[in-house]
């Protein structure tokens, strides 16, 4: 009867694992002045909520690392994140091989541990694609008021301009909460 | 006179032409799945089978498709009136070694557990118009015997403009679309015409292919299926334009106009969308259910360019004939569906597709 040995493999690997996420959304603009001028009340928005123009786009790069750009001409707004970081990771098996086996023993126990890294650094990747995923997600939310906020600020000064092209504005009244404008024009 | 006789392999591809251009793709899947032995070369008498019943098949199936309709269609500035043979004297198909490889790839190997057909030596030239309607009949009784991607990711199919029209979105899930996809053969001369023919069918598969898209259930095959359709109008309507036969992109028009009476919602777009994935992959997913929205933007300067030609303009008649097409669809409508390509590509669409 042949002998049996236990036989230890360990693997050791240090990853750099990166993921990148985004999106990309339309913002609504009632044109109720020429697209132009839409694009450049909203540029005046965009630039006091912090981003930089650059011709037709705008550019804001946040704390979080996620980076919003802007595009004037059709409303897009597209979010994109990188997330990288270094894992160090071990798999260790022991697994009994009998005498005469042992060369093709120890070799498929090897390939086996390999196989069990590559899958341990994909789970380390998916965790961190997933947590990505959840900032973005947080990012959606919080964009969406903020952008809402100045899409509706930049509606109301074209209200005004639009107001001033008809006649004498008689009176503005404005509720901050609800975001209601209300312009009395003389025509 | 005794009755031809093949081989079981060449009785079994005789079949499978017979399905094809008789559209009853169902009949033949289980020979679709089988691999056969088959000689390098056909013997003379499949031969001439083969080319008879493509010459009578293909052309029987262009007329059922649409050939048949009493309509309009467009030559130089001359309106033409009438069905598909009364407007124009004569249709020449030609089928060559495309048609022949592509019927003995789909009889020679199993469909099951291949990738994608291969054809055993692909020519360099481009299909014929002919070659290019058996490429999406042969298509179509994939797509009913349950192998349409094997079909839809060969190269030489993919290399069929007409294919991209007819099958936009199969073929853009089962693969990035080329960067450019000339439409050219298909705007003059035999390929104009069976685009004529072809325009009641094409608007029904496009009105199919939005309906279609409330089933998707994966994100990469929406965004696929968005990419196909986007390419495919990228290049079709611009070519179009540039050929004066804005006719013959009426499809569009009309299929646009079933979308807008169905009344869907952008929720009806992505309901049976799976969640728990990337943003990106979601991002893309809703980019991709308002493709065909989108790709109608430059019709509205069409109806903007025809609207202002006076009746002593040379093409007055033409225009005309867009017009009423457009008719179908409307100014009011058109924005409607704007609208909605809007609200698919909202934040809030992509907030409702959050886990």
């Amino acid at each position: 009867m042949s002998r049996v040995y236990r036989i230890r493999v360990a693997e050791s690997a240090r990853r750099h694992i990166r993921v990148d996420d985004g999106f990309q959304v339309q913002l609504e603009l009632l044109n109720i002045l020429s697209p132009e001028q839409m694009s450049e009340l909203l540029a005046t928005e965009l630039e006091g909520l912090g981003f930089e123009r650059d011709g037709d786009r705008m550019h804001r790069n946040d704390e979080d690392g996620v980076q919003l750009e802007v595009d004037l001409e059709n409303g897009t707004v597209t979010a994109r994140l990188s997330a990288g970081e270094d894992v160090d990771l071990t798999v260790e098996r022991t697994r009994g091989i009998e005498e005469e086996r042992m060369a093709q023993g120890r070799a498929r126990l090897e390939e086996d541990v390999k196989k069990e890294l590559e899958r341990e650094v994909d789970v380390a990747r998916d965790k961190l694609a997933e947590a990505t995923t959840e900032l973005l997600e947080k990012k959606l939310r919080d964009l969406r008021k903020e952008l809402d906020a100045a899409s509706n600020r930049a509606i109301a000064a074209a209200l005004k301009v639009k107001a001033k092209q008809m006649g004498q504005i008689q009176e503005i009244s404005e509720n901050a909460e609800t975001g209601e404008i209300t312009i009395k024009v003389q025509v | 006179m005794s009755s031809p006789r093949v081989s079981a392999s060449e009785f079994d591809l005789l079949s499978i032409v017979r399905a094809v251009v008789g559209g009853d793709g169902s009949s033949v899947a289980w020979l679709l799945h089988r691999d056969r032995n088959m000689q390098p070369a056909l013997c003379p008498q499949t031969h001439d089978l083969v080319q008879e019943m493509l010459a009578k098949g293909v052309m029987l199936k262009l007329c059922q498709l649409g050939g048949w309709r009493n309509t309009r269609s467009i030559r130089g500035n001359e309106v033409l009136r009438g069905r598909l043979w009364e407007r124009h004297e004569s249709l020449a198909l030609t089928y060559t070694d495309f048609s022949l490889q592509l019927l003995v790839a789909l009889t020679r190997e199993s469909l099951e557990g291949t990738d994608a057909l291969v054809f055993r030596s692909p020519s360099k030239q481009a299909p014929s118009i002919g070659d290019q309607l058996v490429a999406c009949l042969a298509l179509d009784a994939a797509r009913e015997s349950s192998c349409a991607e094997v079909v839809a990711r060969a190269k030489p199919i993919r290399s069929a403009p007409l294919c991209w029209l007819m099958h936009a979105d199969l073929l853009g899930q089962m693969g990035k679309p080329p960067a450019k996809i000339d439409f050219k053969s298909l705007l003059d001369g035999p390929g104009a015409v069976v685009l004529e023919a072809l325009s009641d069918e094409l608007a029904r598969r496009w009105f199919a292919m939005e309906q279609g898209k409330s089933e998707v259930r994966n994100m990469a095959d929406m965004e696929g299926i968005g990419l196909g359709q986007s390419r495919t109008l990228e290049c079709f309507l611009p070519a179009v334009q540039q050929a004066g036969r804005e006719d013959l992109a009426l499809f569009v028009v009309q299929a646009a106009a079933k979308l807008h009476k169905a009344r869907l919602s952008a929720q009806d777009f992505t309901s049976s969308l799976q969640k728990h994935k990337s943003m990106r992959e979601r991002s893309a997913a809703m980019v991709g259910a308002a493709a065909f929205l989108d790709g109608l933007t430059p019709l509205l300067g069409w109806v903007q360019s025809k609207s202002s030609l006076r009746f002593f303009d040379d093409e007055y008649e033409a225009g005309q004939v867009f017009l009423e097409g457009w008719s179908s669809l409307g100014t009011l409508a058109y924005e409607e569906l704007q609208s909605l390509a809007g609200e698919l590509r909202s934040f809030s669409a992509l907030e409702e597709n959050q886990s």
